[in-house]
């Protein structure tokens, strides 16, 4: 490798002429962790060469695979969890009903019970549409679902890593009325499947927990550990997931409830740049379970679900749930013609007539504009807009006087409900403006559950799984990066170069 | 090394992995302000646990306890003062 590098002749007169750069760009492009590289020299000093680099994303990821950083970030989130147990907030808490640990982005603050409760309701709603009576729950936590489902089903298995959370359900089940003989708690992590057989349970259930995944290929081996235990029939319950394509939306916007509002819009800007590269969650897009459910040969079709709920909060924003079906008749999906929403010509009012007056077996709409990410998403494309010069205040001040645009999802679910309709919607295109499809089918007494659906999706052909999951805490992986490459200049670099200063970007900057 | 100066530098250490370089007094608020975050707060702990031998299991957990250099120099010194009484205790009985 190193004689492919081009030499660099002790005849050229200035140490930093641009060939000479190029050597240095040249070499740095061998590095697998580069993808471009632009040697500058501001300064006609030796050791004044500043070489951007813009970093290969998958080697980044590659960081993260070893087995070490892996048991390293599990350890902290155990912790984190046991931690949450040792507060005055759970010793309170009320039986069945731990939140410690929920805690808003925004104020830092317990979010409101109400809020909470809500959320509880819709996720048990959600998974005993389902009438399973064989559950898995992965990450069950403080049982918020095992209390509520659990004494409806034959078996509920339930498994977390974290004994002090354990601890506290067990402490529950002791005092709260209800029959838990089918109740077996197991302390272990999420990949564990020791001793569950093949084809087991018809329901598993991994709610609010993926985002503490410490990598892909742990988040993989999951989901093909679930498909392995799940019955034909049954499905993977996936609740509370990240939203990769709103991530840089709800950067803005938690960066904008916190700033001061002296702070100007292009300040603003880096600390959302810089918080969307400090998560040290998994932050996923729906077309990585589209991808998956493509490539796993037991699930026959996968929603992407909008969250319920009337509560604004980064919960019902930000998040989404995926089901996983393995459906028993895999190719049995109900095609339906979709109309644009913008062809609704009086929106709402003209969805209410037809639903009343025409009474069609299934409605389908695409691109509905969503009402919960209205304001954030002009406050993000104002942060953005690069001739901005406002402050924060003038804003917030700009926000307020925003017209309310588009359409609340759960007053989609009023209208179907008046009409007597099933209401599901979706975020499979995976959009970044957060609009959303609709499917309305007409109420049937023998079958409750979701159709199978051809919904509007984002195509993942032929691409890796890894693109479809941020980077985590790519901040300290790009620091481990910059000091890689500094140490293979310093042992491949030619002399003048040795203690070049790398500097990582996201794009090269533009030459003069 | 005085424990103080310790706790200082771990939570520098902390802010500098975030791009922070701003200002840290002892009574910063470190947590609240939102400058460290939950990650973070299992660092310290996983710190004051292994090195000052507090026990957290014993005397509860919540953020405040650990929001500045001040507040945790507090945890440090009580559970300094019970290592050195322990075996008084011991001695009495």
């Amino acid at each position: 490798m190193e004689s492919e590098v081009p030499t660099v002749s002790s005849q050229v007169e200035s140490p930093f002429s641009p060939p000479l750069l190029a050597v240095l760009e040249a070499l740095l492009r061998q590095h697998p962790g580069v993808s471009a590289a632009k040697a500058s020299s501001h300064h006609p000093q030796l050791g004044q060469v500043t070489v951007h680099v813009v970093p290969n994303d998958e080697y980044l990821a590659s960081f993260l695979k070893g087995d070490a950083e892996e048991r390293k970030r599990l350890q902290t989130w155990r912790k984190t969890f046991d931690l949450t147990q040792l507060g005055k907030e759970a010793a309170s808490a009320e039986v069945g009903f731990n939140i410690a640990g929920w805690n808003s982005s925004y104020a830092r603050q317990p979010i409101p019970e109400p809020a909470m409760r809500e959320w509880v309701a819709h996720t048990v709603a959600e998974i005993l549409s389902f009438a399973p009576q064989e559950i898995l729950e992965i990450g069950c936590g403080t049982g918020l679902l095992l209390l509520r489902i659990a004494s409806q089903c034959k078996r509920y298995t339930a498994t977390d890593f974290a004994p002090a959370v354990l601890g506290k359900l067990r402490q529950q089940l002791e005092v709260m009325p209800g029959s838990w003989e089918g109740v077996s708690l197991l302390e272990r992590a999420a990949d564990d499947f020791t001793g569950m057989a093949e084809d087991s349970f018809d329901t598993v259930v991994i709610n609010s927990v993926l985002h503490y995944f410490p990598s892909v290929s742990y988040l993989i081996r999951v989901l093909e550990g679930a498909a392995r235990v799940l019955k034909p029939g049954g499905r993977i319950f996936i609740g509370d997931v990240r939203s990769l394509p709103l991530l840089k939306a709800y950067c803005a916007s938690v960066e904008l409830y916190q700033a001061e509002g002296d702070v100007p819009l292009n300040e603003l800007r880096e600390r959302v740049t810089r918080r969307r590269k400090l998560q040290d969650q998994l932050v996923i897009s729906p077309a990585f379970f589209l991808a998956f459910g493509e490539r796993n040969a037991k699930i026959s079709d996968v929603e992407i679900r909008v969250k319920r709920g009337r509560h604004d909060n980064e919960l019902t924003r930000y998040r989404y749930n995926a089901v996983l079906h393995a459906r028993s008749e895999p190719n049995n999906k109900t095609t339906v013609p979709w109309m644009e929403w913008t062809n609704l010509q009086h929106g709402r009012a003209d969805l209410q007539r037809v639903l009343r007056e025409e009474q069609p077996e299934t409605l389908a709409i695409r691109g509905i504009p969503n009402a919960r990410l209205n304001q954030d998403l002009f406050a993000l494309k104002r942060i953005f807009d690069p001739h901005a010069s406002a402050t924060v205040a003038d804003l917030q001040a700009d926000l307020l006087a925003q017209q309310p645009n588009g359409i609340h999802p759960e007053f989609l679910h009023d209208d179907g409900d008046l009409a007597g309709y099933r209401v599901d919607l979706s975020w499979a295109r995976c959009p970044e403006d957060g609009s959303y499809d609709a499917v309305f089918s007409r109420k049937n007494p023998n079958h409750q559950q979701s159709i199978a659906v051809d919904w509007p999706q984002l195509s993942t052909a032929g691409a890796d799984l890894w693109t479809y999951v941020n980077v985590l805490g790519a901040n300290s992986l790009r620091q481990r990066l910059a000091r890689e490459l500094e140490t293979f200049c310093q042992q491949q670099a030619p002399p003048e170069f040795q203690s070049c200063s790398i500097q990582l970007v996201d794009s090269l900057p533009a030459t003069d | 090394m005085d424990h103080k100066i310790a706790i200082r530098q771990f939570v520098r250490e902390l802010l500098d992995n975030k791009g922070d370089d701003k200002p840290l007094n002892d009574d910063s608020h470190l947590l609240t302000s939102g400058r460290l975050d939950s990650v973070d707060a299992v660092q310290i702990v996983v710190m004051l646990e292994e090195k000052f031998a507090v026990d957290f299991a014993q005397i509860g957990f919540d953020q405040t306890m650990i929001d500045s250099i001040d507040a945790i120099d507090s945890i440090v010194r009580s559970a300094q003062a019970e290592e050195t009484a322990e075996p008084l205790l011991k001695h009495g009985k």
